[in-house]
C-alpha cells in the first residue's frame, strides 16, 4: 500500500492515476480546516434557514397547488393581504399591542431594576432577580392558560377583586374595547423577566463614583438616575426596546389560547392571521406573503429604532 | 490551479452543495407504477396509508388510535403483499387531508371522512368512485346509500351512523324544581318556548355561590366548525346559514328566519340571562356540563350512553354516570312550528365513512378499497356496536337495547349534516359565522352582525 500512496502534498497517486494535490501553507491550511470545520453549521444554516426562506419568497408568489396546478401569480398574494380586511386590521391590532406592550413593560422593567440594585442585601437582590425572571421559563402556553382564570367574566380573579370595591365586572376578553389592552397588561406584567435580569446587570457596572461625585454635589434621588443612570443605560434600552418590539409584533400563543382572534378580529395580530391563512384556510401563499410583509415591517421597524436612538444612545 | 478557496467562493460552494442535498432529500420517491412493467407493478408490495379522525370510542379504555392501529396490524397479518400504514390525525383532519391533497401526498383511505373529502378530492382529481356489494347495500338502512351518493355516484364506504341529539341533566332539573317541564315520553318533543321555559327554571345560583346555566354558547371555539350544535338548533328553528337555491348559493341566515334566531340567541344573554357571556368564555359547554353547572344542549352522541361506567334504566332511558354522578335524559330538539320534526347532526354523507384516494400506482386502488370493505364487515361492525351505532344493520340484529330503538326511531332517520358542506365552503362558511356570534353578544342588532356575513357568502367561489 504505502508504495501507492506518495506523501500529502506532492499528489496522492493510486494506482496509474494521480490527482493533483495542491501545496498548502500553513496559513492556507488553517483557513481550509476552517472553512471544513464550520461547513456542518453552514450546512444546517442553509438546509434550515437559507432554503425555507427561499421557499416562503417563492411560495409567496405563486397560487400554490403542488399536485401539477401551481402558477405563478406575481404580487398578487400581496395585494390580497393589502386588501383583506382581516390582515390590515391584524396589522393594526399587531402595532397597536406593540405601542402598548414595549413603552409600559420597558419602563416598569427599569424601575424594578433600580429598585432592586438599590437594595443593600446582595442575597435579596439574587432573591428578587430569580423572583422576576421565574415566570420568563415557564411555557407561554402555560401562562396563557393561568391568565384565563384571571380574565373570566364569571370566576375570574380580576372581576371578583372588582367586586370587592363594589366595581361592575368587565368582560376582559370578550369586550372588543377591552380585549386586546387586556392582553396586553397580560404581557407587559409577565413577561419583564429578562428586560429586569438586563437593566440589572448594566446598573451594576455604572461605576459608584459617579453616583458619589453627584451626591457631593448635591443631587438628589431623581436628579441622579436623570443625570447619571439613564444616559449611561441607553444601549441596554435600546436592546430591550428592540427585542421586545421584534416579540410583541409577532405575538401569537396568547392569542391563540385566549381569543382567537376574537372578538370580531379585534385581538387578531398578524402572527394569528397567517397561521389562520395556513393551518385552518391552507393558503399557503397568503400567508406566505404576510409572514414576508411582517418580516419587512420589524426590520424597517428595527432600523428606524436603531437609527432614532443612536443619537441619543451612550456607548 | 487556484490554490485557496475566497470566502465569497466557500459560500456559494456550501449554498450550492446544501441546497442540492436538501433537494435530493426532498425529491419524492418515484410513485409506484410510474417505470417498468405493469405486471410488474401489480405483483409489487403495497403500503396502504390509512389516516382516522377519533371515532368516538370511550377514551378512557380506548385512546384514539388503539383499536385503529390493532387493525391495521391484523389487516397487514392477514393480506400478503399489502402493509397498512396507520396515521391517527385529530380535529384538524380536514386541514390535514386538504393539505396532503394539495401537496399531491393524499393518504389511500380515510376513516371519518365527509362530502368536503369527496368535493376536495373530485377538484383534485384523486377521487375514487365505489360500487359497494349488493350484500353490503342490502345490510344498510333504508335509503342509506342512495343518500350517500353524491352527483349520482358513491365514493365511500359506510362505517357507522351518527346522529348527535339533545341531553338534559336530570339532577339539575330536579334541583330546579322542574321535572314537569321535561319532554314527554315516547316521542319527548318540544318547541323553543318551552325550552326557554326550561332554561329559565334551570339557570340559578347554588347556596355555595356556584352558578347553573341553561345553556352555553361559545364566541370562540377551538375550531370553528364546533360550531355545529349552534347550526343543529338553527336547522330546528326553521333557518340555516347558507341554501342552495336555483343552483346558487344563497345567504339564508339573513332572511327573516335567520335574523329571527340570531335575535334569540342575543335574547337568551341579554334579555333572558341564561347563558353566560359566550365572549370571553374560558371553558367549553362540556367542561360546564360535567362540573354539574349546565342543564345541557345539542352535543351527546348514543356513545355516551354506552361507555363503561354508564347505565341506561331500559323503561325511563335514563342514563347515569355512574362516576361522574350525573343523570341525564336524551330529547328531541325543540322545534319551531312549520319544522315537520326534529333534525340532528348526521346522516350518510356526514363524518362517517372511510374515501379512497387516488393516491400512488392505480394498482394501490384496488387494495385500499379492500382494506376499507374490510372494516367495515360484520365482524368488525359486531365490536364497534358495543360503543356506536354500526352503519350495517345485521350488527344490531337480535339486539334487544331500547335506547338503540329510540334512536333509530327519532334519530337516524332525521339526521342530516351541515348544507354548506355541499358547496365545498364549509371552512369560510363557519368562520363567518363565528364572527356572526361574536358580534351578537357585543351586542350587534342581528340585521347588522350578518352583513359581513353575506358579502363573504356572496363572494365565494363554491362548489355546486
Amino acid at each position: 500500500m504505502t508504495d501507492r500512496v506518495d506523501k500529502i502534498g506532492s499528489g496522492l497517486r493510486i494506482g496509474p492515476m494521480t490527482f493533483p494535490w495542491p501545496r498548502l501553507t500553513i496559513a492556507q491550511s488553517e483557513k481550509l480546516w476552517g472553512y471544513l470545520l464550520i461547513m456542518p453549521f453552514m450546512a444546517f444554516f442553509v438546509v434550515f434557514f437559507l432554503l425555507p426562506y427561499g421557499m416562503v419568497i417563492w411560495l409567496s408568489v405563486v397560487d400554490w397547488h403542488p399536485r401539477g396546478v401551481t402558477e405563478y401569480v406575481g404580487l398578487q398574494n400581496y395585494a390580497d393581504v393589502v386588501e383583506m380586511p382581516s390582515a390590515q386590521k391584524s396589522m393594526v391590532n399587531s402595532f397597536y399591542y406593540a405601542l402598548m406592550v414595549v413603552p409600559i413593560s420597558t419602563a416598569l422593567s427599569l424601575l424594578t431594576a433600580i429598585l432592586i440594585v438599590s437594595l443593600r442585601s446582595s442575597n435579596l437582590r439574587g432573591f428578587f432577580q430569580a423572583a422576576f425572571y421565574l415566570p420568563g421559563v415557564i411555557s407561554g402556553l402555560a401562562v396563557a392558560i393561568i391568565w384565563r382564570f384571571v380574565f373570566d367574566f364569571h370566576v375570574g380573579v380580576l372581576n371578583y377583586a372588582l367586586s370587592l370595591i363594589n366595581l361592575e365586572p368587565v368582560n376582559w376578553l370578550g369586550s372588543i374595547y377591552a380585549a386586546l389592552p387586556s392582553l396586553a397588561g397580560m404581557a407587559i406584567v409577565s413577561s419583564n423577566g429578562v428586560a429586569i435580569i438586563i437593566f440589572c446587570a448594566a446598573l451594576l457596572s455604572i461605576p459608584s463614583s459617579l453616583y458619589d461625585a453627584a451626591a457631593v454635589d448635591g443631587a438628589a434621588f431623581w436628579r441622579k438616575h436623570w443625570a447619571i443612570t439613564l444616559p449611561l443605560l441607553t444601549p441596554a434600552m435600546l436592546y430591550v426596546i428592540v427585542v421586545s418590539t421584534l416579540g410583541a409584533l409577532q405575538v401569537f400563543v396568547p392569542i391563540y389560547v385566549l381569543t382567537r382572534g376574537g372578538p370580531v378580529h379585534s385581538t387578531i395580530t398578524v402572527g394569528y392571521y397567517i397561521y389562520n391563512q395556513l393551518i385552518f384556510y391552507a393558503n399557503a401563499g397568503t400567508a406566505a406573503a404576510a409572514g414576508l410583509l411582517l418580516l419587512v415591517a420589524t426590520v424597517g421597524f428595527t432600523i428606524f429604532q436603531f437609527r432614532r436612538f443612536s443619537q441619543v444612545v451612550e456607548f | 490551479m487556484q490554490r485557496s478557496l475566497s470566502r465569497r467562493d466557500f459560500l456559494k460552494t456550501a449554498a450550492l452543495t446544501g441546497g442540492a442535498a436538501a433537494l435530493a432529500a426532498c425529491v419524492a420517491p418515484a410513485a409506484p407504477g410510474s417505470e417498468g412493467a405493469e405486471s410488474e407493478a401489480a405483483m409489487a408490495p403495497v403500503e396502504i396509508q390509512w389516516w382516522s379522525f377519533p371515532l368516538g370510542l370511550p377514551g378512557d379504555i380506548l385512546p384514539h388510535g388503539t383499536w385503529e392501529q390493532e387493525k391495521a396490524d391484523e389487516y397487514s397479518d392477514m393480506t400478503e403483499g399489502v402493509t397498512i400504514s396507520y396515521q391517527a390525525v385529530g380535529w384538524d383532519s380536514i386541514v390535514k387531508v386538504q393539505t396532503s391533497i394539495a401537496s399531491g401526498n393524499p393518504p389511500h383511505t380515510v376513516l371519518r371522512a365527509s362530502v368536503d373529502g369527496i368535493i376536495q378530492a373530485l377538484q383534485s382529481d384523486v377521487a375514487v368512485e365505489i360500487e359497494l356489494p349488493q350484500e353490503f347495500q342490502d345490510d344498510l338502512p333504508a335509503g342509506w346509500y342512495e343518500g350517500m351518493h353524491f352527483r349520482g355516484k358513491n365514493y365511500m364506504v359506510p362505517f357507522y351512523t351518527l346522529a348527535n341529539g339533545m341531553a338534559l341533566n336530570l339532577d339539575i332539573v330536579a334541583e330546579a324544581g322542574a321535572d314537569h317541564l321535561l319532554p314527554q315520553a315516547p316521542e319527548r318533543t318540544w318547541n323553543f318556548d318551552d325550552y326557554l321555559t326550561m332554561m329559565q327554571a334551570c339557570t340559578f345560583e347554588r347556596d355555595d355561590g356556584s352558578q347553573v346555566w341553561g345553556a352555553v354558547f361559545s364566541a370562540a371555539e377551538t375550531n370553528p366548525f364546533f360550531y355545529w350544535p349552534d347550526q343543529v338548533l338553527s336547522w330546528n328553528w326553521g333557518t340555516d346559514t347558507v341554501e342552495l337555491r336555483d343552483g346558487e348559493w344563497v345567504c339564508k341566515l339573513a332572511e327573516e328566519e335567520g335574523i329571527a334566531w340570531l335575535q334569540w340567541l342575543q335574547d337568551l344573554y341579554f334579555v333572558h340571562g341564561v347563558i353566560p357571556n359566550p365572549n370571553g368564555l374560558s371553558a367549553s359547554r362540556w367542561d360546564y356540563f360535567f362540573q354539574k353547572s349546565l342543564l345541557g344542549g345539542i352535543g351527546p352522541s348514543i356513545g355516551w350512553s354506552q361507555r363503561p361506567g354508564v347505565e341506561v334504566d331500559p323503561d325511563t332511558l335514563v342514563v347515569t354516570d355512574t362516576e361522574r354522578d350525573i343523570r341525564w335524559i336524551y330529547v328531541q330538539p325543540p322545534t319551531n312550528p312549520g319544522v315537520p320534526h326534529s333534525l340532528y347532526w348526521g346522516g350518510p354523507m356526514l363524518d362517517v365513512n372511510s374515501i379512497v384516494y387516488r393516491a400512488g400506482g392505480a394498482n394501490e386502488i384496488g387494495p385500499s378499497i379492500d382494506f376499507a370493505l374490510w372494516l367495515s364487515n360484520r365482524e368488525n361492525q359486531k365490536w364497534i356496536a358495543q360503543y356506536l351505532l354500526p352503519a350495517r344493520v345485521s350488527a344490531v340484529e337480535g339486539v334487544t337495547n331500547p335506547m338503540l330503538e329510540w334512536h333509530y326511531e327519532h334519530y337516524i332517520p332525521y339526521g342530516r349534516q351541515r348544507a354548506s358542506a355541499h358547496g365545498g365552503r364549509a371552512r369560510e362558511t363557519v368562520e363567518q359565522l363565528e364572527l356572526v356570534h361574536q358580534k351578537i353578544f357585543l351586542p350587534v342588532p342581528p340585521e347588522e352582525a350578518v352583513q359581513d356575513f353575506c358579502t363573504t357568502i356572496a363572494n365565494l367561489e363554491w362548489y355546486v
